[in-house]
């Protein structure tokens, strides 16, 4: 079945062709990864996606749904969430009160203004469980800044998956980490994706050809391929524009 | 171990120093500052809300507080002269201001959210200080009264002196701060934050940031709307210049020289210190701005947390249970 899926949707910035008739197809319970070359429209695609830039043209449909210029906070309440290339996380707080921050949204109680944090019990339960699940239990109380920055990066993931997404969308999760930290998050990509459906924008091709189901080529703003990872491999094109680039 | 804990407390540390002041303070004539001091301290706590809590800089709160004042001082010259219709009347109607100008300020922030609100306030001054008919013009709206509390209809207090108002603000204070205090440690207060340090983010859990940014602006206006309120009973009167946006200038350095950035209680202190410095200052030059000013550039430069942030009291945030103590390490 298809949970996400694009139609000719467009981005310009001022005369920038970001991304041009971009028609995707994202099944459910798959892991697709999308790749291309620096400046190929990846991450613009993203915050389409996800309501953070409204598309000049095209539609987008998720689960069925038209959910072409929504805001950001009702896509991800639908069942969108992300994780950021470049961290975003709350640097100031701890670990436990982001991802708590998480579960909040999605139990609806940010408008609670009586009762402390602390009174939630059901909220702060669920925060131990997903602490335990992404293996940060262990840090979860000292300020997020200190972290490592493997583990900021496992945070970074983690407070998107607190939000229980059908859908979640990984912006280069193993950038800036060394190899053995690469495979730490490579398992737990496999791992989360049992029970969810992912896109990840990835660089490193192990990563890419080892984990995913379905592979997008984007270049210069529009898709070029998509398929099997043994497809893309074979196919004439993607070689040319991006994996013979890099050789 | 509780009693202690509760005890020691700022907060009531904070309430039992202004209960026993006047014991101090009454020979020595200053209890008009005093209260001058507490109803700054709600006035800034609340505002407090906005720049401390989310990270909205706001220069133009005397807006609020300055039409609290009037409102006061309006519905008790034409609807009806009490204490609490007039009070509550000044915090709904400042809320409800807020709420207005909030439906465009909410969608803003950092510089524009900055200019915006000075843009707002010095509109609102021209508005108070033209409509003479209504506000008194230069000439301000006079006669302000402080009438008796009466509770239920069965009890009725007067608060017309010196010494009962004082206590009749202390209650407004000690009320205004635990709501606060309650709010900043709440689900709500836990939003307001993560918006300050990160929206994008807080918008990828799924919270809607400009309807919280609209709320944090309806409860500070709130509070500054009872501040304006109590300080129009204590002077018996209403000025313009209250709203202009000099004034809106102070309450934020109240918050950062107290340390309101990072400390809920930093506003209280900033309150002191502002109300302390200007009454001595004032006595030796008339330009006691100049000398304040240099105190504030100082303090900027060297404690840019302000001054709870400098003695790390309840370091960390405003939101004392976020991090965990840690051990120092080696």
């Amino acid at each position: 079945m298809t949970i996400l899926e694009t139609n000719g949707v467009e981005k310009r910035f001022g005369g920038l062709l970001a991304n041009t008739n971009v028609n995707i197809q994202v099944q459910e319970g798959q892991i697709t990864s999308i790749i291309g070359p620096n400046g190929a429209g990846k991450t613009t695609l993203f915050n389409i996606l996800t309501g953070f830039y409204k598309p000049d043209a095209g539609t987008i449909r998720f689960n069925g749904a038209d959910i072409t210029g929504w805001p950001v906070h009702r896509i991800v309440r639908l069942g969108v969430a992300r994780s950021f290339q470049l961290l975003n996380i709350f640097n100031e707080i701890s670990p436990f009160e982001n991802v708590r921050l998480a579960v909040q949204s999605r139990k609806g109680r940010g408008f609670s203004f009586w009762k402390s944090t602390g009174w939630f019990g059901d909220i702060n339960r669920e925060t131990e469980e997903i602490l335990e699940l992404i293996g940060l239990d262990r840090v979860k109380g000292i300020p997020t800044k200190n972290l490592s920055y493997g583990d900021k990066r496992v945070l970074e993931i983690g407070i998107a998956l607190a939000s229980r997404p059908r859908l979640l969308l990984m912006d280069e999760p193993t950038s800036g980490l060394p190899s053995q930290e690469t495979d730490r998050i490579r398992e737990f990509i496999k791992k989360i994706s049992e029970t969810l459906t992912v896109v990840v924008i990835e660089h490193d091709m192990s990563v890419v050809l080892t984990i995913s189901d379905t592979i997008i080529v984007l270049h210069q703003g529009g898709v070029i391929a998509q398929g099997t990872p043994g497809e893309i491999k074979a196919n004439q094109q993607v070689q040319e524009a991006y994996l013979g680039g890099i050789d | 171990m509780q009693a202690l804990r509760y005890a020691v407390h700022p907060m009531f540390i904070i309430m039992a120093v202004f209960f026993v002041a006047p014991a101090v303070v009454m020979p020595l004539g200053g209890m008009t500052l005093v209260i001058e001091v507490m109803v700054w301290a709600i006035f800034a706590t609340g505002f407090n809300v906005l720049l401390g809590h989310t990270g909205l800089p706001s220069f133009g709160h005397g807006l609020f507080f300055g039409t609290g004042a009037y409102i006061c001082g309006l519905i008790q010259k034409h609807i009806i002269a009490g204490l609490w219709i007039p009070v509550l009347g000044s915090m709904l109607f400042c809320g409800a201001v807020a709420a207005l100008v909030g439906l465009v300020l909410a969608r803003k922030r950092g510089i524009y959210f900055a200019l915006l609100t000075i843009a707002l306030t010095q509109m609102f001054f021209f508005i108070a200080f033209q409509w003479d008919s209504v506000t008194g013009g230069e000439n301000g709206l006079m006669g302000i009264e402080r009438y008796p509390a009466t509770i239920f209809g069965l009890f009725k207090i007067p608060i017309d002196d010196v010494l009962s108002y004082y206590y009749f603000v202390w209650l407004c204070m000690g009320a205004s701060l635990f709501v606060l205090w309650k709010l900043a440690h709440s689900p709500l207060g836990s939003v307001f934050y993560a918006i300050k340090q990160n929206e994008v983010r807080a918008k990828y859990l799924g919270y809607n940031t400009v309807l919280y940014k609209w709320t944090a602006l309806v409860i500070s206006g709130l509070f500054a709307g009872l501040a304006g309120a109590l300080y129009a009973m204590l002077t018996h009167s209403a000025f313009a210049n209250a709203i202009h946006w000099t004034r809106s200038g102070d309450v934020v350095m109240m918050v950062l020289v107290g340390g309101g950035l990072s400390n809920f209680f930093g506003p209280v202190l900033g309150s002191v210190i502002f109300i302390a410095l200007r009454d001595i200052i004032s006595t030796i030059t008339e330009h006691w701005y100049l000398i304040y000013g240099l105190i504030i550039v100082f303090i900027i430069l060297f404690l840019p947390e302000g001054i709870l942030g400098y003695l790390k009291i309840g370091h960390a945030s405003h939101r004392s249970a976020l991090v965990e103590p840690q051990e120092e390490e080696k």
